[in-house]
């Protein structure tokens, strides 16, 4: 019989980090199973989850304290109750992008969309070329888009509805901004492709269809959504509106081992944090970095509040137990 | 640190050795050497065998330093640095453009040679090749280094080579 060795501490190169939008008009949040899915291949995360990289750092704080009771004569503690329970977690993100941005500072991350040209000047970006309404037969990964619209690879674009008076949570597949009812809503039809998360890179054109990177967000596109290119992002500090997600931070040990942390809720606690990371000389990189608080969910097993779990799938044949 | 134990890593650097020969032999098949008549990918590790006199443009050499052994509790790592040289003398023609994108070339391969960087550690014996428990992982520590020696260009990339101890090794 071959012995077991032990499991030891996981070593790794990273932490790689994948979200999943809270779908915040419902209140739902996506659901983890370690069982079913605690082995999923980086490259395919489980539905619902986008891949956010791999982070420049990663460090998860539980919060909890356990308090001594104290009591008797002499007094002294008799008993441990929990005081206190929560959970953050501090990151830097290893590129700027759209998701990396709205992680960081937690608020409304516009798209900066193509102008029309010879317009007014505007904070958010000039009025733009009119979006363009997807052909039948676009799927989540393959738009068909009339020729006209001149779409090229590389460009970036986003699939969105037009804005049409509503109020409340606004944009497909992830909540990209929040209209209050109590203020003038927006005038731009475009206003919810330029708050929307459903974006691709464009990778190929053949024709009529144009060819993503990678699936949309929100699936294959419903009924009425348009295109159009997005030039980049714009965060806007002091939006009252607060983004949420569920998260899961994927530790793969060099031996086969993985650790994941699964936060079904995080709120930003930060906005706007950067770092800088000197290269050379006078040159020196900005990093966007992030500081998440842990909400709760009621778990489904014993009714307890949770605030993160963390599951340790060992390499196989190690002693994991004690 | 290992407190003067001596550590061989022995199958951890024959697994890099054979990781890269392999890769290098998929990525191109042109890039040869041949060593006591066999001609092969052109990887050798300095310490076990040398190239026909005059092979060494074009090869890429490995030159093992001392390994050692992080013996903390629950780590028990070994690790070595790998020194890897490459050199071109620019090919029949020997002029510098002959040489710059020869090295060019073999800088992108030695990249491409180095990932996936972790794979699983394997025990070779004239009986055949075993599949060990753990595995093997390196990264590059630190950038390039190139200069102009004897008429050739030469690099030397510096890979940090490690592996958890088995029980038996």
């Amino acid at each position: 019989m071959q012995s077991l060795m032990a499991a030891g501490l996981p070593i790794a190169a990273g932490v790689r980090m994948f979200v999943a939008p809270v779908a915040r008009a419902v209140d739902g949040t996506v659901r983890f199973d370690p069982a079913l899915d605690g082995r999923f291949e980086t490259g395919a995360p489980p539905a619902g989850f986008v891949d956010a990289g791999m982070l420049a750092e990663f460090a998860p704080r539980i919060l909890s304290t356990v308090k001594a009771l104290e009591m008797g004569s002499p007094v002294g503690a008799r008993a441990s109750a929990r005081d206190a329970a929560g959970a953050e977690v501090e990151m830097a993100f290893a590129n700027w992008s759209k998701l990396a941005t709205a992680l960081a500072d937690g608020g409304v991350v516009g798209n900066v969309l193509t102008p029309i040209g010879g317009g007014d000047a505007v904070n958010t970006g000039a009025a733009a070329l009119p979006a363009v309404a997807l052909l039948d037969g676009s799927t989540a990964r393959v738009l068909q888009v009339p020729v006209e619209a001149g779409i090229g690879v590389g460009d970036c674009l986003v699939v969105d509805v037009d804005y049409a008076s509503e109020t409340g949570w606004v944009g497909s597949g992830v909540s990209g901004a929040y209209v209050k009812a109590t203020t003038a809503p927006p005038t731009d039809v475009d206003f919810v492709r330029r708050v929307s998360f459903n974006l691709g890179v464009v990778a190929d054109v053949n024709g009529e269809a144009v060819t993503l990177s990678a699936d949309l967000v929100a699936g294959d596109p419903a009924a009425g959504t348009k295109v159009q290119k997005v030039l980049g992002f714009q965060s806007r500090a002091g939006v009252g509106m607060v983004q949420e997600w569920s998260a899961l931070f994927v530790m793969d040990g060099v031996d086969g081992d993985r650790a994941v942390w699964f936060f079904p809720r995080l709120q930003p606690v930060s906005s706007g944090e950067m770092a800088e990371v000197k290269v050379a000389g006078a040159f020196a990189a900005k990093q966007l970095r992030a500081t998440m608080r842990a909400l709760p969910v009621m778990d489904a097993l014993d009714g307890e509040p949770v605030w993160v779990y963390r599951t340790y799938l060992p390499a196989a044949g190690r002693e994991a137990v004690r | 640190m290992g407190g003067g134990e001596r550590v061989e890593m022995q199958n951890a650097k024959d697994t890099f050795y054979v990781t890269l020969r392999d890769r290098l032999a998929a990525l191109n098949a042109a890039r040869t050497v041949a060593v006591r008549g066999q001609v092969r990918a052109a990887v050798v590790v300095d310490e076990n065998e040398e190239p026909a006199r005059g092979a060494d443009a074009g090869v890429f050499h490995l030159q093992w330093g001392e390994a050692s052994m992080d013996a903390r509790e629950g780590l028990g790592v070994e690790s070595a640095e790998c020194r890897v040289e490459f050199r071109s003398r620019g090919g029949a023609s020997g002029s510098e453009l002959g040489r710059g994108r020869d090295m060019e070339a073999m800088h992108a391969e030695l990249t491409a040679m180095l990932q996936p960087s972790c794979v699983p550690k394997q025990r070779f014996s004239e009986s055949g090749v075993e599949t060990l428990r753990t595995t093997v992982w390196w990264f590059e520590d630190g950038s390039r280094s190139v200069k102009d020696k004897d008429g050739a260009v030469e690099a030397v990339a510096t890979v940090r080579v490690m592996s958890r101890r088995e029980d038996g090794e």
